[in-house]
């Protein structure tokens, strides 16, 4: 599978898909006006991935602000995730949140609740 | 003729920081935004209540872009809204005001009601239960960003509609958001 790099916008993050490391990266702003659009491709990838992924798989989150619309879009993300560790591989969510932001740390534990992959929640010095 | 020293006293007497009245788009929607969160660091707004207020922000600027009317002012056509953002003593405002249609308006009015009757703890399992089923609850029938809304928020949402004409509505609400 080929790399994903798709460069910030101010309403759209910094998209950063490894799938040969098993590293995908999700960072920045997601205010997407259509949120479906820009997260459908992304999604389709991460199932095609999820059907021969490497031992090791990192999703990373590194969010400043989003809009509900993406939120149900990330739940998604990790819920495609979930079927990774159904062979023995390993799946790990790393949500990095901003030592100040304690709303971000919150829709990390969120997600926690709602998914069976294991989600650390990172607090960070985020750019 | 209203010069602009009485626009910059009735701004003071009603308390605003900021105000933006006209079409909206996604881009002036991010430049809104900045221009909030630069005022709102200037006021040394502690983080967590601009994070609130830029949330709350963030779904009510783009709730108008999904849901309003559009309309013609003659100089601009399209999603005409109003945005004020104020303080009065210890509480920020944010007050927001676009057409909508007259027939979502005993829709609206009934969401908004019922989101109001919630607790917090409610309101969080509620939008759990949304953000899980990736539907609306039978329970509710709110979404998931008015539900954001009033959580940020912590307080009830004031609302109000006022008739335009035979198809449109103006719907206003206002946000309030204790400063600490």
């Amino acid at each position: 599978m080929e790399r994903i790099e798709i460069e910030p916008t101010s309403t759209t993050p910094r998209i950063n898909f490894r799938p040969e490391e098993g590293y995908f990266e999700i960072a920045g702003k997601s205010l997407p006006e259509n949120s479906f659009e820009f997260y459908k491709p992304l999604l389709d990838f991460m199932e095609a991935y999820a059907e021969s992924p490497v031992k090791n798989t990192s999703l990373v989150f590194k969010l400043q602000y989003f809009n509900t619309s993406s939120t149900s879009h990330f739940l998604r993300m990790i819920k495609k995730f979930e079927r990774i560790t159904v062979d023995g591989n390993l799946a790990v969510v790393h949500w990095f949140y901003d030592e100040d932001d304690e709303d971000m740390k919150e829709a990390g534990e969120d997600f926690k609740v709602l998914s069976k992959l294991p989600i650390e929640i990172i607090g960070a010095q985020l750019d | 003729m209203t010069t602009a020293f009485d626009q910059y006293q009735l701004m003071r007497t009603h308390h605003l920081i900021f105000g933006y009245r006209g079409t909206l788009n996604n881009e002036l929607i991010t430049s809104i935004l900045t221009l909030s969160e630069t005022k709102l660091k200037d006021l040394k707004t502690p983080f967590k209540k601009k994070k609130s207020i830029i949330n709350i922000l963030i779904e009510c600027l783009q709730n108008i872009l999904y849901h309003s009317e559009n309309f013609s002012d003659g100089l601009f056509s399209g999603h005409h809204c109003i945005f004020l953002l104020g303080k009065r003593e210890d509480e920020f405002f944010i007050q927001i005001g676009n057409y909508i249609k007259k027939n979502q308006v005993a829709d609206l009015k009934s969401k908004l009601e019922y989101v109001n009757t919630l607790e917090a703890e409610d309101v969080h399992k509620l939008y759990m239960e949304i953000l899980d089923k990736g539907k609306i609850s039978d329970k509710g029938g709110a979404g998931l960003g008015i539900l954001r809304v009033v959580k940020d928020s912590g307080q009830k949402i004031d609302f109000d509609f006022q008739p335009h004409d035979g198809q449109k509505s103006f719907f206003c609400m206002e946000i309030k958001v204790n400063e600490n």
